[in-house]
């Protein structure tokens, strides 16, 4: 049977079906609440949530099953964003923005393929990620889950100009972050500091 | 097309979602901008080095569980299979069909009538079998006198049986009107008990 087979049971009311169909995206979709949220219990509850809020709705889910990953992403979000204004009252902030340049550095002249990934260095990496603003590690995580633009664009309800800005600003911080070294533009290609688009 | 390349243009060249357009913009920038090339290497660094960099692993148990006291509620808008919904618009269709092509271009019963009928108008011929009828009616008694036809006709309304052709279907119609309503309502009726049986599962 295939996605769009799935979709459709699930749709009509059949609860198996549709945890076959999240159950492919489980994953994408839990990494994307680790990116919203401080703790892994959090996430986990977010995505509970998720999971009840996706199945009373997919009823009026308009749209093919390719469509599926984003509309379960966006709700992910939503519900990670209600989670944390109901707990702080404040829009996502960064995890530990103040650790984000503490970390390792890393010698940018050796590729990546050839940086030995010792727990130290991924957890450089991974509190980098972690000093990023909250949209961008959504962003970017969803781009590492191998989201095209558009899904991300759709997902997270902004534009894929959005998603281009926010890639590269987190890149950028990133390259900042782990090497001490920011990333040289010439004066035409000056990148636009103000985080907007 | 003379937009400058920004970091977010190499950003999205190096993640090949950049139109065609652009991208050959960012290629002939490339070819000739050593500063340009070197922002790019950077960005192409960080990408690679987040890229090896392992994702949290998922909880045992998995995460999008949903709870058993949902399992048993029905989603908000869920629907009947689009399937059904064709068989019965269909079914309701073809029985539409029949009974508009049978009122305009008549039935087979009435084909029949008419081709044993006088090559006359059919208006004609309708008037004829009333009269027919009308003069078996009063007998053989009355055979002596003949009747004058404006008389008739006035007896006619005045009965209210003249009505030939006045826009009305002729006999027989109705009970394949009828069956083909009854057919059509059938099947509806088959698609919804259908999609019951599969939804309550």
């Amino acid at each position: 049977m295939d996605d769009e087979s799935w979709l459709e049971r699930a749709r009509a009311g059949d609860a198996a079906a549709f945890d076959r169909l999240v159950a492919l995206h489980e994953r994408t979709l839990y990494w994307l609440a680790r990116a919203l949220t401080p703790t892994a219990d959090d996430a986990l509850d977010a995505c509970q949530e998720a999971a009840l809020r996706a199945w009373r709705t997919i009823g009026r889910f308009e749209g093919p099953a390719a469509n599926v990953a984003p509309w379960l992403a966006r709700i992910v979000r939503n519900c990670c964003h209600d989670r944390w204004r109901a707990h702080h009252g404040a829009v996502l902030a960064p995890l530990d923005e103040a650790d984000a340049g503490r970390g390792r550095r890393l010698d940018p002249t050796r590729g990546p393929e050839d940086l030995a990934l010792s727990e130290e260095t991924a957890a450089a990496i991974e509190r980098a990620i972690a000093g990023l603003p909250a949209e961008q590690r959504a962003t970017l995580a969803l781009a590492r889950a191998g989201f095209a633009y558009a899904e991300i664009a759709a997902a997270l309800d902004i534009a894929e100009g959005t998603v281009k800005s926010r890639i590269a600003r987190a890149r950028a911080t990133l390259r900042l972050a782990l090497t001490g070294q920011p990333i040289v533009e010439p004066p035409a290609a000056e990148p636009r500091l103000d985080g907007r688009r | 097309m003379n937009d400058p390349i920004t970091l977010d243009d190499l950003s999205a060249y190096l993640d090949d979602e950049l139109p065609p357009g652009r991208r050959a913009a960012v290629e002939a920038a490339l070819a000739r901008d050593d500063g340009l090339r070197a922002a790019l290497d950077a960005l192409a660094w960080t990408a690679g080095v987040v890229a090896r960099a392992p994702l949290p692993e998922l909880p045992a148990g998995g995460t999008l569980r949903l709870p058993d006291a949902a399992r048993g509620a029905r989603p908000v808008g869920a629907r009947m299979r689009p399937r059904w919904y064709a068989a019965a618009g269909l079914a309701a269709a073809v029985a539409v069909a029949a009974i508009g092509a049978g009122v305009r271009l008549g039935w087979p019963g009435d084909a029949t009538r008419e081709a044993a009928a006088p090559a006359a108008d059919p208006a004609a011929m309708d008037v004829a079998e009333v009269d027919a009828e009308l003069d078996g009616a009063r007998g053989a008694a009355s055979t002596a006198a003949p009747t004058a036809a404006g008389g008739d006709r006035a007896a006619r309304s005045a009965e209210g049986i003249n009505r030939p052709h006045d826009g009305e279907p002729r006999a027989g119609w109705r009970p394949a009107a009828v069956g083909a309503a009854v057919l059509a309502l059938l099947a509806a009726l088959a698609a919804l008990a259908a999609r019951r049986v599969r939804t309550s599962r």
